[in-house]
């Protein structure tokens, strides 16, 4: 620990001399950088973070090691970030919104904007799809059955406070229904949980459900957005609004966070990865096309900004149906 | 172990665990069920430690009817700890090695590595292989030996740990 | 069928380079070495390899432990057959013909035949690997939440009662144990801390591979400590190369311990030693009434059995951990936390999220086979050698292993801490004839456990009628009530009765 001080003492007297003669000093990882999935394998957290650190490997001229671990909506892998030694080798990732609701929720004292910088790469959209063998044709004979049956249709999710979750309240709010909310370690196998037949419905993310829509193993019967959503080998979706027009939802953007605490020039080196190579990724741009996504790099506080646009109406939606714990007010994110 | 103090250990350790088990299962059922979020009951935290709790209560409490079955109660009467078995030779020798390891490990991360792990194998070899009744002068070459092993073992694995695996030593 | 061939060729392609080779290499030859001295085992081998390699990228990593797993469980044959003292348990069968082959200075001679039991074992495993692996993932889609909760208790109650077969009760409960250590933490679905009392280090929970450290690893030091010190015999060592004739001669015997190693290895926690035992008994059992005579006194054919069981094991052990993230044997269970550290989630879901993992793996089983093969003939003089080093000089720098790989991980102390209380917890467990293997498997499935029994209760609305009534379920269970009762003497008794009124009726 001395030494880890005495070694950090040591960089920030080289940064303040170095930082006197050029704007900024560039990081040098000696070792692998460990990005932590907090969510299973195969979901949108995990496709968009492992694209992410292929691209950022070069420019950082080091490995980055994906690490799924997922628990309890993400906060048991976020939470072991926040452990780690701030040293700049251990990232986060996921969801901007679910960084900002898990003080919301009473699942992990953190605050987006305090503890995280936030670098954002994709928004997602959810898709509200049945398992094929199901009768639901449309998303008028789904809301009729779950208006017959309240609280028998099981809805699959990656968790409380995940996309999908979030997506069931929302058409919850809008509809009045009622559903069993089935809870997995991630997007993936919350998808797999609903084709295999154990639960019916899932509004997880339209990229983590694109192969098996294509597959025809799911139904999708709307999306969750004003607009629609096409789907390459697969065509049109169409919105929700056509069925409740007031329906309203942004984009659910998601990125790579590094906890605040480590040293500046880690910072700077990212900022400047993200701007040149994230945000001309045309490997990202082809993965967003393909799967329903919709490509938004950003970092600093831009990126804090449009996650705050998503995060304070999912932070009241929870308090106010009664699913939170802690009242977004306290936490800062006043009522929109 | 004889089958008579395996008898006694065996009653000792069912009510131990009897009671952790117990105790498990009222923790569990303290849990917040989460039904004041909304959320199904079925996925309160307390489900599965409370069963887990449950199973060890009952699986314990089953070695309790078989200790007692088997006169666990008239054994203790001879003595809880069979005569003489604390100062053996093997006893001691346990004791001593927990003991030593247990030093180590108290002082990393107080002090920087390389001293407590040349002075951990080095104290290590020679506890087991000084001899009491010889000189010092005539095991000169064990204290080399000794002395050589651990300064070896401590310089390779800073070594390669830290700069071949790039893993972080305490 | 031919896209799993074409995969296992691009597998094999993909390793064929300096690095992956020269880690073979290194990483058999050191796993025979941990396997030869009494008092490593397998399973500290692989789990102190697995915090050591943790920075590398996941095929090297899980390459190098395959490696050590199997040059391992092959190390053991080595100190079975020259000290009588099995290396490993997995060897224990090894020495009832092996040291008396030794004895008579035939030392080389089954040398080499335990190489080449132990190769061929290996290989016939290896196919049964690659046929059944993908065939469990197409009918992934009907494992969901009920199953894998009967997969849980069905993995403790029999790893349980086949590791503790004096008192199955102990076994029993050593797996519940080992469930309730997963508990610990916060838990996967409301993010709530259960058991932390309050410590911010408890509330990360407590992870698998310090415990494993601690109960193989510095458990096995003390027990090793409490003795004083072994003989070590100098045989004179010959011919080591095997005769065609003396292995074609058996090839009955091979084909069937390699069939009963694979489905032991299979079977949740149960591992190699039974394998070894259990082939060797059948050997026994089936041999010609002039070699059952030689069983126990230097037998080529007992050799042959013991070797090739405990071996064949090791691919049958990786099977359900690939297929359904259940480990076959302890050591599996470290290699399937390895697996998990690096990103690898292996699962009924793996052969449609990445099937070509499984033939990655089938093809490092294929490398460290034959690299076990090409080492275990040669270098054999020099490698007696280290077998004459005291156990004093040894330990210490054993136990400096187990502390820098419990901390590797996460950099905390706290993990040493954990290293050193399951070692000591696991020591007297031990001595109290509680087997570890169950209290592992119970902390690997003790989360699979928790999710999955409650994500069916949901589903159920609370019924617990579909743990009983789904077909894999309904199996899961009578198989699981049948090793339960089959141990109970109350239940014994009342048949006998049932039984000898029939008779006498």
């Amino acid at each position: 620990m001395k030494r880890f001080i005495i070694s950090a003492l040591a960089l920030l007297m080289l940064f303040a001399l170095v930082a006197g003669v050029s704007a900024q000093a560039t990081w040098k990882p000696n070792k692998p950088i460990n990005v932590i999935v907090p969510w299973g394998a195969g979901g949108s957290t995990d496709q968009i973070t492992r694209l992410a650190a292929g691209e950022l490997e070069a420019a950082l001229g080091t490995k980055l090691v994906i690490v799924n671990q997922p628990g309890a909506s993400g906060s048991v892998g976020t939470k072991s970030v926040l452990d780690a030694p701030r040293d700049g080798y251990t990232w986060a990732s996921g969801a901007a919104a679910d960084l900002a609701t898990y003080g919301v929720q009473g699942m992990l004292d953190t605050d987006i904007r305090k503890d995280w910088h936030v670098y954002l790469s994709v928004a997602n959209v959810m898709v509200i799809s049945v398992n094929a063998s199901t009768p639901y044709k449309t998303f008028d004979e789904l809301l009729a059955a779950f208006k017959k049956n309240p609280g028998k249709i099981s809805i699959a999710t990656a968790g409380m406070s995940s996309a999908g979750h979030i997506g069931a309240e929302l058409l919850k709010r809008y509809t009045g229904i009622d559903y069993k909310h089935v809870t997995y370690d991630g997007g993936n196998p919350a998808v797999i949980g609903t084709i295999s037949g154990e639960a019916q419905v899932t509004t997880q993310l339209a990229v983590e459900q694109a192969d098996m829509i294509r597959g025809k193993k799911l139904r999708p019967l709307a999306v969750l957005s004003d607009k629609p959503l096409t789907l390459q080998g697969y065509g049109t979706i169409p919105p929700v609004t056509k069925w409740i027009p007031e329906f309203e939802s942004g984009p659910n953007y998601f990125g790579i966070f590094i906890p605040k605490g480590v040293p500046q020039e880690v910072i700077d080196t990212v900022d400047k990865a993200w701007a040149e190579v994230i945000g001309k990724s045309k490997k990202i741009q082809e993965y967003a096309v393909a799967r329903g996504a919709v490509f938004a790099p950003s970092f600093g506080q831009d990126a804090q900004d449009k996650a705050f646009s998503y995060y304070q109406p999912v932070a009241w939606l929870y308090w106010e149906a009664g699913k939170a714990k802690v009242s977004p007010d306290t936490l800062g994110i006043p009522k929109p | 172990m004889t089958e008579k103090s395996m008898v006694k250990a065996d009653f000792v350790t069912s009510v131990v665990l009897m009671v952790m088990g117990i105790a498990i299962l009222i923790m569990s059922i303290q849990m917040p069920t989460m039904a004041d979020r909304n959320q199904s009951v079925y996925s309160a935290p307390g489900v599965v430690p409370g069963f887990i709790g449950a199973m060890i209560s009952i699986l314990s409490f089953a070695m309790l009817v078989r200790a007692l079955k088997n006169k666990a109660l008239v054994e203790f009467r001879a003595g809880a700890i069979p005569k003489g078995s604390l100062s053996t030779e093997s006893t001691k020798r346990i004791l001593i090695t927990i003991v030593l390891c247990l030093l180590y490990a108290f002082l990393l991360g107080k002090i920087w590595f390389g001293i407590p792990t040349f002075a951990f194998i080095f104290v290590f070899i020679l506890v087991f292989e000084y001899d009491h009744k010889k000189p010092i002068s005539a095991q000169a070459r064990k204290l080399l030996v000794a002395a050589l092993i651990a300064v070896l073992t401590t310089a390779i694995v800073m070594l390669v740990f830290q700069k071949l695996f790039l893993v972080n030593l305490p | 069928m031919f896209q799993g061939l074409e995969l296992f060729g691009g597998a094999l392609l993909s390793f064929l380079n300096f690095k992956s080779l020269f880690n073979v290499i290194w990483a058999t030859e050191l796993g025979i070495i941990i396997g030869m001295l009494p008092g490593l085992t397998a399973t500290m081998g692989v789990a102190l390899l697995t915090t050591l390699t943790y920075t590398m990228q996941a095929n090297d990593a899980i390459l190098i432990l395959i490696c050590m797993y199997i040059g391992s469980i092959y190390g053991g044959s080595r100190s079975a057959i020259l000290l009588n003292i099995p290396g490993t348990p997995a060897s224990a069968s090894t020495t009832l013909d092996g040291f008396p082959l030794a004895k008579m200075g035939q030392a080389g001679k089954a040398i080499g035949i335990a190489t080449t039991g132990s190769f061929l074992g290996s290989v016939i495993a290896m196919v049964a690997m690659a046929i059944f692996t993908p065939m469990i993932g197409n009918v992934a889609l009907s494992f969901q939440s009920f199953e894998f909760v009967w997969f849980a208790i069905f993995g403790i109650i029999i790893c349980g009662n086949l590791t503790a077969p004096k008192d199955p009760l102990k076994g029993w409960i050593a797996g519940f144990l080992g469930l309730f250590v997963a508990m610990i933490g916060m838990e996967g679905i409301h993010a709530y801390i259960r058991f932390s009392f309050g410590s911010h280090n408890l509330s990360g929970g407590i992870s698998l591979l310090p415990a494993m450290v601690g109960a193989f690893g510095f458990a096995e030091i003390i027990s090793v400590m409490r003795h004083t010190k072994v003989e070590v015999i100098n045989t004179k060592i010959e011919r080591i190369l095997p005769k065609l004739k003396e292995i074609t001669k058996y090839w009955k015997t091979i084909i069937r311990s390699g069939i009963i190693g694979t489905i032991i290895g299979a079977v949740p926690g149960v591992g190699e030693d039974i394998a070894a035992w259990v082939s060797y008994d059948m050997a026994k059992r089936r041999a010609k009434p002039e070699e059952r005579e030689k069983f126990g006194k230097g037998s080529i054919e007992g050799l042959i059995a013991s070797e090739t069981g405990n071996n064949a094991c090791v691919p049958g052990a990786i099977i359900p951990v690939l297929t359904l993230a259940i480990p076959g044997s302890a050591p599996a269970a470290v290699l399937l936390g390895a697996m998990l550290i690096h990103g690898v989630r292996p699962g009924p879901l793996i052969t449609i999220e990445s099937p070509s993992f499984i033939y990655e793996v089938i093809a490092m089983v294929f490398y460290a086979t034959i690299a076990m093969f090409i080492l275990g003939l040669t270098m054999v003089r020099p490698m007696v050698k280290i077998l004459q080093v005291p156990r004093q000089k040894l330990m210490p720098i054993v136990f400096v292993l187990c502390v820098v790989g419990a901390f590797a991980l996460q950099s905390r102390l706290f993990d040493v801490g954990i290293m050193m209380f399951f070692g000591v917890m696991g020591f007297i467990l031990r001595e109290m004839d509680y087997p570890m293997a169950p209290l592992v498997l119970g902390i690997i499935l003790g989360d699979m456990l928790d999710k999955n029994l409650r994500r069916a209760l949901i589903l159920s609305d609370g019924n617990i009628a579909p743990f009983f009534t789904r077909p894999i379920c309904l199996v899961l269970f009578i198989v699981t009530m049948l090793v339960v009762l089959s141990r109970s003497k109350w239940i014994k008794s009342m048949l006998g009765k049932v039984f000898k009124k029939k008779a006498a009726a």
